[in-house]
């Protein structure tokens, strides 16, 4: 272990996120093969759909004032990830139940409106948490946008987004439980370990339990690192000391 | 089901197909002795099962076109109607899958009606009823009108389409019950009885008049979707004293070598389109199909065509198709050029379309050319108050094969509309009903319920696949010759007196089986037997024994009947001695 | 082996209406149950009828098949 802080690239730290949050579950999906025998449009739209709910633990993460990670990126990089994957999984994720019936366009059997009506009115637990987790999600992904014009403090906002966040992990994670196609023992433990693990981070935020200051360095220093210009190490030095004021009245 | 038996019928399997292609030599002794130790350890109680009863004036059994057609007439004429089918309305039987409906247009374009006429009794051998193909031609345009008007050309998948114009019409569906009964009174039919193939339920239905619309039937084969008609309809008509004609002829149908049971993989180019419809078109397709080739060069050689390009052998001058009623251009009509099918990428993954297997439709005859004798052009059977359309009628439209496009869909839609008009018409003027007699009502319930309360037995999947082995092979079924018929109608006969009595069930599903196996059984006796009568070869039937058409002796139907002893009896009906108006 | 796997099903017990040959079941979990693949005639109705396109079905019949010549 040396002294050198180590060195994100910010595009690195994001590569290795979405492996992590992404990569893992697809990747037994794809060892289980679900490649067989439906047709392409099928076998990529789930890859889609399964890559952008695994990214849903994700965003508990990539929240703009993780202390943890705004060591490593500076929080406005951070809220632009969050926004950036959070509009895709909710678009995504949202669309998904239009984009599953897509398909009947071309087969002239039961049409795309008939399958997706048949979908909606099958009263059984994993439609019922898919619809709520659906509505949840919208809510969610409005008042993110919308934020500015609605009647609500900035703390107040942010306690509903966490914890619509947290009811849409809860609902959908029923939903994918019941009726993901790809949902395996092992899918599920790593699924659940996630989200556990989201949970506790919000959680450990709203009862302002994340530390303050002089965070702990969890990752060895990578053996060869680039030296950043002079005026670089000044501001991340700036930046690591400088006490963000802002940042400490909006904790919960 | 436990993996022990599984292997058994493996094992028979193994047996049976290797009798087919060493041309019948041995029975597999072995599992013939294990299957008969089988005992029967049924999952649900066959005591425990309800009854239950309908009244009604018309019941039509069958979900088909013929059927649909039948109790929307029968429903517009004020009778109140019950609809029963085996499996779905509209997604059971051959109508899910045909996609091409004839109609009939009075236009200078078409062929004029008595050369279409004349040229479809020419082109089969005058085993065409004239009668009935004139009667398809004068009322297709009004059934495909419609048709159209409720939807049906909108969507390859017909059940929403019939659901709606007979919810629309109050007609009560009963879905899933297999009819095994057919119930007869002083000479007149009053009523069926089944069972329900999700709980087993008897049900029981007293009607003033019967519309069959139960199609045709074949031996379960590898490569159409017609394993579910097992020509129920016709064998329990034939049970109670109706007459059979037809069954010495064969659909000759080809399937795909590599996968011979991927039906969906060989129609796959009709499947995915919508319905369409066509004009005149006669046309010759192969009439025995590849059979007779493989059968004279002993072996499928590598010059044989695909499955899909069988011989055509003439063609019949036809003008251009011009269908007012879709109002579409005649190019995009042209009945043999199939709409543009869109499966690269959003149909599941296919083969290449590869060497042809024989066989695929085992056991059914050309459409229309089996089923129940009519005695008028209404189709009525022989049985007062017992109507027949569609595949279970044995009109003979286009006689002994098909010959024009689209022609089986439509008859089936012309026959069960004026089917289930006059059955209605009748149903209405009979001030009387006869009520199921409480004993036949036992005796039916115990006959339904046998398979399950039998100790043990046969499966029917086994009996099934003997008797597939025994049938289904060229030699029998295509090719024929009397010593061979003879040899098959043995081992039928052995099947029907020593298995059929004892076949088991432990589900419901398995008693559904039982009853269609026992259907199959007593139609491979009909086929062997009217194959052995028919001693010249024409249209479908070809007897290696008497590879000449006789016009002197054949220009005749067989019809089978049940004999006072209960025996099978043949008789012959000149094909100028049919059905008058 | 005939219909081979149904995956995302919904319940809605709409192939279960149309397979003509009887081969699926609601199973005590909700969910379709391929119960006897034996029968199925790899027709696709099923397939065709399910809004969620859950089912796979494969070319190959899953007990040995008898045909005329080969
Ligand atoms: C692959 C394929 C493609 C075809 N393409 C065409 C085409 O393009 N054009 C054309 O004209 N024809 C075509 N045909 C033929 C056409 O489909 C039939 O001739 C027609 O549909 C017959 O209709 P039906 O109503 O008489 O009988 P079916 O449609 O066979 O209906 C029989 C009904 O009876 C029910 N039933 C059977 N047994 C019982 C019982 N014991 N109890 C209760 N109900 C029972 C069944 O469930 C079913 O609902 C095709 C057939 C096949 C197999
Ligand atoms: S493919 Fe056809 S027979 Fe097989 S399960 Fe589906 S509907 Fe039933
Ligand atoms: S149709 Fe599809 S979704 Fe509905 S029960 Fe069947 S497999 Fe499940």
């Amino acid at each position: 272990m040396s002294q050198t802080p180590p060195v994100f690239t910010t595009s690195g730290f994001f590569l290795r996120a979405i492996a992590v949050f992404a990569g893992f579950p697809v990747l037994f999906m794809l060892i289980k093969g679900v490649f067989s025998g439906r047709n392409a449009y099928l076998e990529i739209f789930s890859l889609i759909t399964v890559t952008a709910w695994c990214l849903v633990p994700g965003q508990f993460y990539w929240f703009p004032r993780n202390r943890f990670l705004s060591l490593h990126l500076r929080g406005c990089m951070l809220s632009k990830y969050h926004i950036v994957t959070g509009t895709l999984l909710v678009l995504l994720l949202c669309s998904h139940p239009f984009l599953l019936v897509v398909p009947k366009l071309f087969e002239y059997g039961i049409s795309p409106r008939e399958a997706f009506f048949t979908m909606i009115s099958t009263p059984t637990a994993g439609v019922l948490s898919g619809i709520i987790s659906w509505l949840l999600l919208a809510t969610l992904g409005i008042t993110a946008w919308f934020r500015n014009v609605l009647p609500l403090k900035y703390k107040a906002w942010r306690r509903m987004h966490g914890i619509l966040a947290f009811l849409v992990l809860i609902f959908g994670l029923h939903h994918v439980f019941v009726l993901g196609r790809h949902i395996t023992p092992f899918i599920t433990v790593i699924f659940t370990l996630f989200a556990l693990a989201a949970a506790v981070m919000m959680l450990r935020r709203w009862f302002d339990l994340i530390p303050h200051a002089k965070p702990v360095r969890l990752l060895p220093p990578p053996a060869v690192r680039l030296l950043p210009p002079p005026e670089n190490i000044d501001r991340l030095e700036k930046q690591e000391h400088r006490p963000e004021k802002e940042e400490v009245e909006n904790e919960l | 089901m436990s993996s022990e038996i599984k292997s058994t019928r493996r094992q028979f399997l193994a047996g049976a197909i290797g009798m087919t292609a060493l041309g019948g030599l041995s029975f597999s002794g072995t599992a013939h002795a294990e299957a008969q130790a089988r005992e029967n350890h049924p999952h649900i109680d066959p005591d425990a099962l309800l009854t239950k009863e309908h009244v009604t004036d018309v019941l039509v059994i069958g979900g088909g076109m013929a059927g649909f057609f039948a109790a929307v007439k029968a429903s517009d004429q004020g009778a109140k109607v019950i609809l029963t089918a085996k499996g779905r309305l509209g997604a059971s039987g051959q109508t899910p899958w045909a996609r091409d409906i004839f109609a009939y247009y009075p236009t200078p374009e078409e062929m004029p009606l008595k050369d279409w006429i004349k040229a479809i009794n020419t082109a089969s051998h005058r085993t065409s009823n004239p009668k009935f193909t004139r009667q398809l031609a004068n009322h297709s345009l009004a059934r495909v009108n419609d048709l159209k008007k409720w939807g049906f050309f909108d969507s390859a998948l017909y059940s929403k389409c019939f659901h709606h114009q007979l919810k629309k019409r109050k007609v009560e569906i009963c879905e899933r019950i297999m009819i095994t009964h057919l119930i007869k009174e002083r000479g007149r039919v009053i009523g069926a009885g089944g069972f329900t193939l999700d709980d087993g339920t008897i049900h029981f239905f007293s009607a003033k008049t019967v519309v069959l619309a139960t199609g045709a039937g074949a031996f379960k084969p590898a490569g159409m979707p017609v394993c579910d008609l097992t020509s129920d309809g016709a064998m329990m008509a034939w049970r109670i004293g109706a007459r059979i004609t037809g069954k010495e002829w064969n659909d000759t149908t080809t399937g795909l070598l590599n996968a011979p049971a991927a039906t969906w993989q060989r129609w796959r180019k009709d499947l995915a389109r919508k319905p369409q419809v066509c004009g005149t078109d006669v046309e010759v397709t192969g009439e025995l199909g590849l059979n007779y080739e493989v059968w004279k060069e002993g072996a499928i050689l590598p010059g044989l065509p695909d499955a899909d390009k069988e011989h055509k052998v003439k063609h019949f001058p036809r003008g251009p198709a011009v269908h007012p009623a879709t109002g579409r251009d005649p190019a995009e009509t042209k009945p043999n050029q199939k709409p543009k099918v869109h499966h690269a990428v959003l149909s599941p993954p296919f083969f290449a379309q590869g060497p042809p297997s024989g066989g695929a439709g085992a056991g059914l005859a050309p459409h229309n050319s089996e089923g129940l004798a009519p005695v008028d052009l209404n189709g009525q059977s022989t049985i007062s108050g017992l109507y027949a359309a569609g595949d279970a009628l044995g009109s003979c439209v286009t006689g002994a094969m098909e010959l024009q496009q689209g022609a089986s869909l439509s008859a089936a839609a012309v026959q069960g509309a004026i089917a289930g008009t006059a059955a209605a018409r009748v149903a209405l003027r009979r001030k009387s009903r006869f009520a199921i007699p409480p004993d036949q009502k036992i005796t039916i319930s115990e006959e339904i319920l046998a398979p399950l309360k039998r100790g043990r037995g046969f499966s029917p999947r086994w009996v099934t696949q003997t008797l597939q082995g025994i049938v289904i092979p060229n030699f029998i079924l295509y090719i024929k010759k009397e010593r061979m018929l003879e040899a098959a109608l043995a081992y039928v006969e052995e099947l029907r007196d020593n298995h059929q009595p004892l076949l088991i069930a432990r589900n419901i599903h398995e008693l559904r089986l039982a009853h269609e196996t026992g259907n199959m059984i007593l139609n491979a006796e009909m086929k062997l037997r009217a194959s052995i009568l028919r001693r010249e070869s024409r249209c479908t039937h070809y007897r290696v024994d008497y590879p000449r058409i006789n016009e002197q002796d054949w220009d005749c139907w067989i019809n089978i009947f049940q004999t006072d002893d209960g025996t099978m009896g043949l008789e012959i009906q000149p094909f100028n001695e049919g059905p008058a108006t | 082996m005939a219909i081979k796997k149904i995956s995302g099903c919904i319940g809605c017990s709409e192939c279960v209406l149309s397979c003509p040959m009887d081969v699926l079941r609601i199973g005590d979990n909700g969910k379709a149950e391929i119960c006897w693949p034996e029968e199925c005639q790899i027709c696709h109705l099923c397939r065709m009828y399910c809004p969620v396109d859950a089912i796979t079905i494969d070319p190959e019949k899953s007990i040995p098949v008898i045909i005329s010549w080969g």
